[in-house]
């Protein structure tokens, strides 16, 4: 297979070279066992015009196997009837709230009720934008963090804001923007996001601290959409209602870049993000960039594979930042831009255990749809088929 | 590493369960704290009962010098989102035996999510409509057979479940749930004049600094779908099967007068004959597929079938309690023994026996690692 960029990997994960078709297809280039892969189409356009469809990928590799494609259309009321008829179910979702208020529930359902492997598993998307469950992972898995406190009640919060270290970053649970992030000054702001947090909730942390007629000014002007009939807070459908919550996690000088870290299987894609002048924050994958591998430590390599194979995750992305000199995780993010994967020169392929194992470089391009899916067909043959669906016994009378 | 030790028969040694207190005060009077039994249960066997504080901020380190963590935790929106994020990331990232598991808890105050795994697992249940788009939602207005049974997807009280009888009344609800939300199905359709109050009211509160939609610790904002489900008619009851382990506990809950809905009612006939062999059989086939360590089930049939309508993990356990006796299943559930046992049972004493039962057997074939064995 080749990858994008024409460098194809010269050093290559065993899963790579084996013949996933000889599992299923006969000499007669048909599949013997029938094996169909139902998958959601996604396409995402990023801001630097790129085009993005794992679903096309996954498509095209999947018809080289010889093995059957069935498009779904997950919101449609037949989706789980059209799925059942299948061995597996892929779907890259979208990050945007309302799709994944609905993803995580049809993922999850589907992996439990019916017992087939999904893409992503439920080990794959649980935190997914959620920082609230990241925090806990972190701590419990012993997984190094940055300090982070969250307080569920007004007053704790209140509490923390007048004895906290100034500035401290400030984080909603959900949003892949950096308005869902800001670097809290003192004191007044700090207690002006905790009234916005435990008060009517926000969808986003867009709203700085004003004046007193500015403030009734974002007033009326909520007024006037209450009468229109709109909750002035949750402004789309699509917008996620952040309540009764207040993350503060402690500001990490000294980063100029972050590290993001791509894990795909026992796959290491790494690239560096640079920090925006006159900010402390990343502006993802439309900031600058640098691939080059010798600048990223073997030990955030370590760290990101330590921390998903904890999660036990087919595929996650992890940003790490440096205290001190120790790498430290910030964030999960389950899906990431898959062409910051493909620039990426090679990746190194991990032997063993994530702290003693050896790191081998695989020099090459390799698409993130392509390792995904090498690595989803391999759990596919290895699942038992335990399928629930068929069985339910009707009962009458 | 240190050996547990056995006195008198028993083993008593150093077995750490973290266990979050619990009380709750049902409206009937009755006074429910699962962690008091627990503890209580635990001193009896031995077992170190050790109370956190999941809110406290080194609650990760209480319950990680523990072997095992149990919270009952509340359906009140606050601690329940907190809890599912806690619950896991415990069961995941210490590696601990968890009560309730992931298996148990991911479907929590969920129709949803309920909804989709029954139907991924083939499991019957009423005709059900689940829109995602305000569009798709006012054409099934338009084509829907009424009355249906308009749901939120959290939340416990009556207030969350209404029957729609009408277009006019089916549009309003869509209007609630894909313009502002709501956090309860509270407001009925009301004249142009009473909805413009209303507004108003919004307003004033707005105006006092408050959100007039805003959530609260009780119920969060449910807003961007419609869940419709087909009324069923001529259910005046609904079956409660309760599964722990392999065991059920089953009651009729009769409707409240007047009303199609059972649930909250306080009218419960715990005669067992009242329900079938095959109903036990067909919660056990439920609860085994969702591997979930305790699920009580809400029943309906329609026509003759039975049809799972909801699943609850936070019951009461006196209604539990009070069942004069339970059915134990033997092997598989459409030909393993059904055994009647007599006389009553707490759940809390069921849900702990089957929680320590194998730590207690693995520790006997272990010993625990870095923990010296208490005994007198």
């Amino acid at each position: 297979m080749q990858p994008d960029g024409g460098a194809v990997a010269a050093t290559r994960d065993p899963l790579e070279t084996r013949d996933v078709a000889s599992l299923w297809i006969g000499t007669a280039g048909q599949p013997v066992m029938g094996v169909k892969i139902a998958i959601q189409p996604d396409k995402v356009v990023h801001p630097n015009g790129k085009l993005q469809s794992f679903s096309t990928r996954w498509a095209e590799l999947a018809q080289a196997k010889n093995i059957e494609v069935v498009p779904v259309d997950v919101f449609s009321g037949d989706a789980m009837g059209c799925i059942s008829g299948c061995d597996a179910f892929m779907w890259r979702c979208p990050s945007s709230a309302h799709i994944r208020a609905y993803a995580k529930r049809f993922l999850y359902a589907l992996e439990a009720g019916s017992g087939m492997p999904v893409f992503p598993s439920l080990k794959s998307s649980w935190y997914f934008e959620d920082k609230l469950a990241q925090r806990y992972f972190f701590n419990a898995a012993d997984i190094p963090c940055a300090r982070t406190d969250i307080f569920w009640t007004r007053e704790a919060a209140e509490q923390f804001c007048e004895r906290a270290t100034y500035p401290f970053v400030l984080k909603l649970a959900g949003g892949h923007q950096s308005a869902n992030v800001r670097l809290v000054r003192n004191r007044r702001e700090a207690k002006f996001y905790v009234e916005e947090l435990f008060g009517h909730g926000v969808a986003s942390l867009g709203y700085c601290p004003a004046s007193r007629l500015r403030l009734l000014l974002r007033r009326l002007r909520a007024a006037a959409q209450t009468l229109e009939g709109h909750n002035p807070y949750v402004p789309s459908v699509d917008a996620e209602l952040h309540y009764g919550y207040f993350y503060a996690q402690e500001f990490l000088p000294g980063n100029d870049f972050e590290i993001s870290v791509i894990i795909v299987g026992n796959r290491a894609f790494a690239v560096r993000r640079f920090i925006q002048p006159g900010d402390f924050r990343t502006r993802g994958s439309s900031g600058r960039m640098d691939w080059s591998p010798e600048q990223i430590g073997e030990d955030a390599i370590r760290l990101a594979f330590h921390t998903a194979r904890k999660l036990g995750a087919q595929t996650v992305a992890l940003d790490i930042l440096h205290r001190d000199r120790e790498p430290v995780v910030m964030e999960l993010t389950a899906n990431y831009a898959s062409w910051v994967v493909r620039n990426c020169p090679g990746h190194w392929v991990l032997h063993g255990e994530p702290q003693s194992g050896s790191l081998e470089w695989a020099e090459g391009r390799t698409r993130a749809a392509d390792a995904i899916f090498e690595d989803f067909l391999d759990e596919l043959t290895l699942s038992e088929p335990i399928r629930h669906h068929g069985t339910t016994q009707v009962l009458q009378g | 590493m240190a050996q547990r030790k056995y006195c008198r028969g028993r083993l008593t040694m150093a077995l750490k369960i973290a266990i979050q207190p619990d009380e709750v005060l049902h409206h009937n009077g009755e006074r429910q704290s699962f962690s008091d039994r627990w503890f209580q249960l635990a001193k009896e066997h031995g077992i170190a009962g050790i109370a956190v504080d999941v809110f406290s901020k080194d609650v990760i380190a209480q319950i990680a010098s523990c072997d095992a963590f149990m919270w009952r935790c509340d359906p009140s929106a606050l601690p329940r989102l907190y809890a599912k994020r806690l619950l896991y990331a415990i069961e995941e990232g210490l590696g601990i035996p968890v009560f309730p598991n992931l298996k148990s808890s991911w479907h929590f105050e969920d129709k949803i999510g309920q909804y989709y795994f029954l139907s991924a697992a083939g499991i019957p249940t009423p005709a059900t409509s689940i829109f995602w788009k305000r569009e798709q939602a006012e054409r099934y207005c338009e084509t829907a057979e009424y009355p249906f049974v308009l749901k939120l997807s959290a939340g416990y009280q009556a207030s969350n479940v209404r029957l729609v009888r009408d277009r006019q009344e089916a549009l309003f609800y869509v209007d609630q749930l894909f313009a502002h939300g709501v956090t309860a199905l509270g407001y009925r359709p009301a004249s142009r004049s009473r909805q413009l109050l209303r507004r108003l009211r919004a307003v004033t509160t707005l105006a006092k600094g408050h959100h007039p939609y805003a959530p609260t610790e009780q119920a969060e904002l449910q807003h961007g779908y419609f869940f419709a489900q087909e009324f069923l008619p001529g259910n005046d009851f609904d079956v409660r099967i309760t599964i722990i382990g392999d065991r059920a506990f089953v009651f009729r809950r009769l409707n409240r007068p007047d009303d199609f809905r059972a649930s909250g009612s306080g009218r419960i006939d715990w005669n067992p004959r009242q329900v079938g062999d095959e109903l036990v059989r067909f919660a056990f086939d439920v609860a085994r597929k969702l591997d979930a360590q305790t699920v009580a089930l809400d029943i309906l049939r329609r026509g003759s079938e039975p049809v799972i309508v909801e699943l609850t993990l936070s019951y009461a356990s006196w209604a539990v309690r009070d069942c004069p006796g339970h059915w134990e299943l033997y092997g598989n559930h459409e030909t393993g023994d059904l055994k009647w046992v007599d006389g009553s049972m707490r759940p809390e004493d069921a849900i702990f026996t089957d929680f320590v039962t194998p730590l207690l057997e693995a520790g006997q074939r272990v010993g625990h690692p870095d923990r010296a064995a208490i005994c007198p």
